[in-house]
């Protein structure tokens, strides 16, 4: 494989893991985190920490950085989900960029913001870099799990709990579902998934610094994602992944200098033209609606 | 004089079925128009379809002669076509005075003396919060809300719902004189007795369809219209 | 100490200016504007091109209406068409509409500092123990000042009445006559014009770059939050505590942690306001009527 189907597959697996990390919260429970990339760097810094300081391997750091990334969650979900709506999604935004603020402040972290190094080289490192081959198939295997997770999730009771609660809380709470707890319990997984995604990339990128890894561009690009492939669905977004790591490729690879101006008016598009995704029954008609309708009176949104 | 108000082959669908049917409808001048049916019949889906709240898929609604079917629902209510909501829909944190005020937004003279020479007992509740009237006052504010606009045609949706009988009859009573200033009123309701015995002319509506329509003396020998009233 | 502590919240007059716009968005139409920031930054980059060819007040005066034109495209061309849909949406319209900003302002003019050159920039007034900066106070007055106006045009006047109507039922508002669309697009003008004009008394008070986007969206939002969805000037009255905490901390330690002070300070805003868990819960716009 050459290089760049290489990273091209990453990036794709990768946005797989964070799109499905949102999509428990967001989408099945329809709590709408604007603060996922907490989470994702929460997770980059345990890798960083725990490989660097704690001398560990990868492979243990890893799964403890998602478990890090977990208890941030139940740390941060215990009074943010007594919020509801735009309180809980600009409470987390808030919330993000205190933990930015946070690691670019704790010397210890992060050598003050100008970030970390993980040693991949020489007698000190503690695991091999795995090279782009290693972390295509390292991230297909994250994006597979996390695919697992929420097809898993989606059949269970908590999967049930979560969609009676998006509909409606208190319904959920008379019926006998213990909302708070089940909520706490979608947070924290979430948060874990986009810690492991987070503490993959960490290793990937080598040096982590407070701007890439707490980018709020992540989370709203995570969102893009997942409401361009269908919200609350298994596979929904995956193909939301799969469109923009299509568009994010062919952005940088003719007009890197305005990526982020590009994504911003395709999220707009998709928000606009595909509330409900495109991995959903009915969303051609809206996509379409222009051009079927031409020949009938057109069905006008009344607000304009 | 051009025709008030014409409705020619309208259809609105829901959820795949029509709700209204290639529907005909004809208002010629100041008339009193009462449009009855049972539970379900479209009378509430046709007078939002009128007002703008719903596009139809097919037909055309005429104004005074303009074709008013795509146009936005406060563009309709500057060209003399005001609907009086079911619920009435008062802005309820807002005052009385407040809200018949907002009803003179589509032509900016804001005095209220028209409004409170047709419904008098507006005066004392100027200051009141519309949220705190009872039942009968509330479809009083909105009917004084939807007169401040000075509609040429005025709908109604469920005139009496809710309203105890003294109250009903007061609000019977301003129609003819609505009408007699030059005014077309359109209006739902329940009671077909009263219906009859108020309006000039009836439209009887069954499955987004018009199966009777003519003076109530016509209407009540119509096969149609019996079976109707007698089923309904 | 006591000047930093003053001179912080002069500064967070600016943070409040924007906040009350952003909570007058808020409650009149139920949307949370993320590109705020980002509107300030544009309205900071309007007023520092033209004051270096004509004067400030002229660069404050097009950054309002810089504000005004883009907060009444952004609720005719996105906002609007996302009304009754999941409120995620239309944050993430937002977002992404302060993101292009952001993009746009680094395209344009890189991620250079720039400040308005102004002879009250360096003056300093002395006031008992305090030492003012003189174009922090002028600022402040002149924020103070558009927030006021803003309360008083919804509150007070004959198009505030309308939009409160709008506000409190839309489809009632036009069946009265009320254009609804074109009033919800003069709030959000009005709302992006408080953002943008509070970007330009930044621009004469300190230095600025194009990235600063983000971290103002998250004062302003914190700022709204603590105000709740109440009046106008509570919003305003936080961003200046907001700044006056960040003038001290930033005074006693490093300037990174004045923001997770202020989550904290936000948190504890919101676990002790009951209406932030239910108010906003069901439709998003409950309860945001009544504007008094």
């Amino acid at each position: 494989m050459s290089t760049f189907v290489e990273s091209t597959l990453t990036t794709l697996c990768l946005y797989v893991v964070v799109a499905q990390s949102w999509n428990l919260i967001g989408g099945l429970a329809g709590y709408a985190s604007f603060g996922q990339v907490a989470f994702y760097g929460v997770g980059g810094y345990a890798v960083a920490l725990l490989m660097l300081d704690a001398s560990l391997s990868f492979w243990v750091a890893l799964p403890l950085a998602a478990l890090v990334a977990g208890a941030y969650g139940l740390l941060l979900g215990l009074p943010l989900l007594r919020l509801r709506g735009e309180y809980f999604a600009v409470a987390t935004l808030v919330a993000a960029a205190a933990t930015q603020a946070l690691a670019a402040w704790q010397p210890a972290f992060t050598s003050q913001g100008a970030g970390l190094t993980i040693t991949t080289v020489g007698t000190h490192q503690t695991t091999p870099y795995l090279g782009a081959g290693g972390f295509t198939l390292l991230f297909a295997g994250l994006a597979a799990f996390s695919v697992g997770v929420v097809a898993v999730l989606t059949h269970t009771r908590l999967g049930y709990a979560l969609r009676v609660i998006r509909d409606d809380e208190r319904l959920a709470r008379a019926v006998g579902v213990r909302a708070g707890w089940t909520k706490l319990t979608a947070f924290a997984v979430s948060a874990a998934l986009a810690g492991l995604a987070g503490g993959a990339s960490a290793f990937r990128l080598v040096t982590v610094t407070p701007g890439q890894m707490f980018d709020p561009t992540i989370t709203v690009l995570t969102i893009a994602m997942v409401v361009l492939g269908g919200a609350g669905t298994v596979f929904g977004p995956v193909i939301g992944a799969v469109a923009l790591t299509a568009l994010t490729t062919a952005v940088d690879a003719v007009l890197p200098s305005s990526r982020d101006l590009v994504l911003a008016l395709v999220i707009l598009a998709a928000v606009v033209f595909v509330p409900r995704g495109l991995g959903r029954s009915g969303h051609m008609v809206r996509l379409f609606a222009p051009l079927t309708e031409l020949r009938r009176p057109r069905q006008r949104p009344l607000l304009r | 004089m051009a025709v008030r108000l014409r409705v020619d082959q309208l259809t609105v669908m829901r959820r795949q079925s029509a709700a209204i049917d290639r529907l005909e409808l004809q208002i010629d001048g100041a008339e009193l128009v009462a449009l009855v049916g049972p539970n379900g019949a479209g009378k509430t889906t046709l007078l939002r379809t009128l007002s703008g709240l719903i596009a139809p898929q097919q037909g055309s609604i005429t104004l005074l002669g303009t074709d008013i079917t795509h146009l936005a629902p406060e563009e309709r209510v500057k060209r003399g076509l005001v609907h009086v909501p079911e619920g009435r829909r008062l802005f309820g944190a807002l005052s009385v005075a407040e809200n018949l005020e907002l009803g003179c937004w589509c032509h900016g003279d804001r005095d209220l003396g028209r409004v409170l020479g047709w419904l008098p007992e507006l005066q004392s509740l100027l200051e009141q919060p519309a949220g705190s009237l009872s039942t009968a006052e509330a479809q009083l504010c909105a009917v004084g809300r939807a007169l401040a606009a000075n509609p040429a045609v005025l709908l109604i949706d469920e005139i009496s719902l809710g309203l105890a009988p003294a109250a009903a009859s007061r609000l019977f009573s301003l129609l003819p004189e609505l009408v007699s200033t030059g005014m077309a009123v359109l209006f739902v309701e329940q009671d077909v007795g009263r219906a009859l015995s108020v309006a000039d002319r009836v439209y009887a509506l069954d499955r987004g369809r018009v199966v009777a329509a003519g003076p109530p003396g016509e209407l009540l020998v119509h096969k149609a219209f019996r079976d109707f009233e007698l089923g309904g | 100490m006591s000047s930093a502590l003053a001179n912080g919240a002069l500064g967070g007059g600016l943070i409040g200016l924007a906040a009350a716009g952003f909570t007058a968005l808020w409650r009149l139409t139920g949307v949370l504007n993320l590109a705020q920031g980002a509107l300030m930054i544009a309205g900071a980059y309007a007023t520092w091109a033209v004051a270096a060819a004509l004067d400030a007040p002229a660069g404050l005066l097009v950054a309002l209406l810089v504000g005004g034109l883009i907060g009444y495209a952004l609720q005719r061309g996105l906002l609007n068409l996302l009304l009754g849909q999941p409120g995620y949406l239309a944050l993430a319209g937002t977002f992404s509409v302060g993101l292009a900003l952001d993009s746009l302002a680094t395209l344009l003019f890189s991620n250079d500092y720039r400040v308005v050159p102004s002879v009250i920039t360096t003056t300093v007034i002395t006031l008992g123990p305090l030492h003012l900066v003189a174009a922090g106070l002028v600022a402040f007055c002149c924020a103070a000042l558009a927030t006021g106006a803003l309360g008083h045009l919804l509150r007070h006047t004959h198009f505030g009445l309308a939009l409160r109507a709008a506000s409190i039922d839309r489809d009632a508002g036009r069946l009265t006559g009320l254009p609804v669309p074109a009033l919800f697009g003069v709030a959000a003008a009005l709302s992006a014009a408080a953002a943008t004009f509070a970007g330009g008394l930044l621009s004469l008070t300190g230095p600025f770059t194009a990235t600063d986007g983000n971290q103002l969206l998250v004062l302003i939002a914190a700022a709204a939050m603590i105000g709740g969805a109440g009046r106008l000037w509570r919003a305003f009255a936080a961003g200046v505590l907001l700044g006056a905490i960040e003038g001290t901390v930033g005074y006693l330690a490093p300037a990174a942690l004045t923001d997770a002070l202020a989550i904290v300070i936000l948190l504890a805003a919101l676990a002790l306001a009951p209406r932030a868990r239910d108010a906003l819960g069901r439709t998003g716009v409950g309860g945001l009527g009544g504007l008094s």
